[in-house]
């Protein structure tokens, strides 16, 4: 009974963690475990600077990745070309930047793994080493 | 004649050396300002080549053709090259430089050179150009000699003539203390956070060739002002509230000395998680313009010495209070975006003993649809209706050569071309027919226009 409890929860989190072709990230040493889907999409338009008080930076792979393409499309509502044209619209009225963009899944785990409280993804079959996967809730 | 230039180009040396913040678009100030432009671009480009991410330039431009075509008689014939057979401008040239050095600081400045009249781009009060000195003699009987000068206290004496094409101007320029989401104070120069398309004032981000005629050339808001700004966010489940807060100099937007006359405004955005996008706003904004001519009389006591006294007398030129209000929506799914504007500005003109008010209506709703959106290549057809109308032009105080009407309809078609989000090509028609008092039959003018812009 144990074992299929745990193959459930474990199957459930897998499940929430890897939705859509990509998982979230964080550096292993961020108290980050989960976060909710409006907090990510305000956190990539650049209308929050921190989740549950924990500041958050968040970086992009490439917006051509499809990994990117997937994650803008679910979390922020947008397709890509919208995304830029949407910081597009940021930087004239005045407003912050775009958050940085990786161009390789390389570069963003190595970006999440030298800071702290970065926030990135990965296409879901990337092994996440060395980085923390969250709960996207 | 030459008396008055050589006097005036003396104002203009003193107002270059003295104070250092003359803005006057003559080509000495312009030749000053592009020297002010290229030094901030090679300083802020020294430090960005540096590797420091903290410092960022960005901007756009954009460069139109027109061509009208007005009845034979129509008044429209009037404004500077509108009769022309074509009109090339380069419209835009802004240059944005950011300076982040932490979290918590920044400073932003938006500087634009814009090749238009800058008499549609100036607001009330800073449209008039008076000599700023002597310029008539009259050897009446008394030896009374009369000069009308603007007061110095205007902050106006800059010497913008009429229809002066091109000018540099400072957008904004402010500084930005960044608390959390709830409190960002910034204080400087702003652009007036009303509506949809004051703010976002760029040809990339504005779905037409030009902004709405009631922000660039009624300006019922300011364009911009000077003072300090309160913004922030609050998060109602998944709902968004932007607000802001604002006490500033009001249109007089060159000096916040005459204290009396601050003026306030505010705008609340909120973002609701239905359709695409829904976002509905309420701008407001009240202030007092107050402008003045001022007389100096001087009377000869002695011909022969040519001894005279002097004695100055201020006469008001402008002098009400406004109070404006105005809501927007903006709506987007399947590819079509909605988008609509009201605003209504009330103005009570304190010249005359009675306090005469009169209204202005003004509104524009705009539809598009992304008929192709591809990453090399977006194609959005669009249709654009506005509307103005001065309630009671007559007790208007406004009611000088700016407005030869009593208000418009304004139809645009066209389509926007937008290759690699930062390029693209819109090609518009559009047809204007002006209400014109009951006197006057009303005119009708069509025109078309082609733009080209970029941001980089």
């Amino acid at each position: 009974m144990k074992w299929i409890i745990a193959t459930l929860l474990t199957w459930s989190w897998v499940t929430m963690a890897l939705c859509g072709d990509y998982v979230v990230i964080v550096n292993k040493n961020n108290p980050l475990s989960s976060v909710s889907m409006t907090d990510l999409k305000r956190l990539y338009t650049g209308k929050l600077d921190n989740i549950d008080n924990n500041s958050a930076i968040p970086v992009n792979l490439s917006l051509d990745n499809p990994a990117a393409i997937s994650f803008l499309k679910e979390v922020v509502g947008m397709e890509n070309t919208d995304y830029k044209s949407f910081w597009l619209a940021q930087q004239i009225r005045g407003g912050s930047s775009a958050p940085v963009v990786k161009k390789s899944e390389a570069d963003m785990l190595s970006f999440i793994k030298e800071n702290s409280n970065a926030v990135g993804y990965i296409p879901k079959g990337t092994a996440p080493d060395g980085v923390k996967v969250i709960d996207v809730k | 004649m030459d008396a008055r230039k050589s006097s005036y180009s003396s104002l203009l040396d003193h107002c270059l050396k003295r104070r250092g913040k003359c803005m006057v678009p003559s080509k000495k100030m312009i030749g000053k300002s592009y020297t002010c432009i290229l030094a901030v671009l090679a300083f802020s480009l020294s430090a960005y080549t540096q590797g420091d991410d903290k410092f960022q330039i960005y901007g756009f431009s954009d460069m139109t053709i027109t061509k009208y075509f007005p009845e034979e008689k129509s008044i429209v014939r009037s404004i500077d090259k509108m009769d022309e057979k074509a009109n090339f401008s380069l419209d835009h040239v802004n240059l944005y430089t950011s300076f982040r050095p932490n979290k918590h600081l920044r400073f932003l400045a938006e500087l634009s050179f814009q090749d238009e009249p800058v008499y549609f781009q100036d607001s009330v009060g800073q449209r008039w150009i008076m000599p700023a000195m002597p310029d008539f003699f009259i050897p009446e009987s008394d030896s009374v000699w009369v000069t009308p000068k603007l007061a110095p206290k205007n902050k106006i004496q800059r010497g913008i003539t009429i229809f002066d094409w091109g000018s540099f101007s400072v957008e904004r320029a402010l500084f930005s203390v960044y608390l959390n989401r709830y409190f960002n104070f910034s204080f400087g120069k702003f652009i007036t956070p009303a509506g949809i398309w004051n703010v976002d004032h760029g040809s990339p981000v504005i779905m037409t060739i030009s902004q709405p005629t009631q922000y660039s050339y009624a300006q019922i808001y300011p364009k911009s002002q000077l003072g300090i700004m309160e913004d922030g966010k609050i998060f109602i489940g998944d709902a968004d509230l932007s607000y802001s807060l604002y006490l500033s100099s009001g249109r007089d937007n060159q000096s916040l000395y005459r204290v009396k006359d601050l003026s306030v405004g505010g705008q609340m955005r909120l973002n609701l998680p239905l359709l695409d996008e829904f976002t509905i706003g309420f701008s407001g904004y009240t202030g007092r313009v107050n402008t003045k001519l001022r007389y100096a009389v001087y009377t000869i006591k002695d011909l022969a010495t040519f001894a005279f006294e002097s004695q100055f007398t201020d006469i008001d030129t402008f002098k009400y209070r406004e109070n404006v209000v105005g809501g927007d929506i903006r709506l987007n799914k399947w590819r079509t975006t909605l988008q609509a504007e009201v605003n209504y500005q009330h103005i009570t003109d304190h010249r005359k003993s009675s306090n005469n008010t009169s209204g202005t209506l003004a509104t524009y709703v705009i539809g598009s649809v992304d008929v192709l959106k591809k990453e090399a290549l977006k194609i959005t057809p669009y249709a654009y209706y506005e509307y103005l109308k001065y309630g009671d032009r007559l007790q208007n105080p406004l009611n000088n050569i700016t407005v030869m009407s009593d208000g418009y309809h304004k139809f645009m078609g066209g389509i926007n071309f937008r290759a690699f989000t930062n390029y693209g090509i819109k090609l518009e028609y559009n047809f204007t027919k002006l209400l014109m008092s009951e006197s006057s039959s009303e005119e009708e003018i069509s025109g078309v226009g082609a733009q080209f812009y970029i941001a980089f």
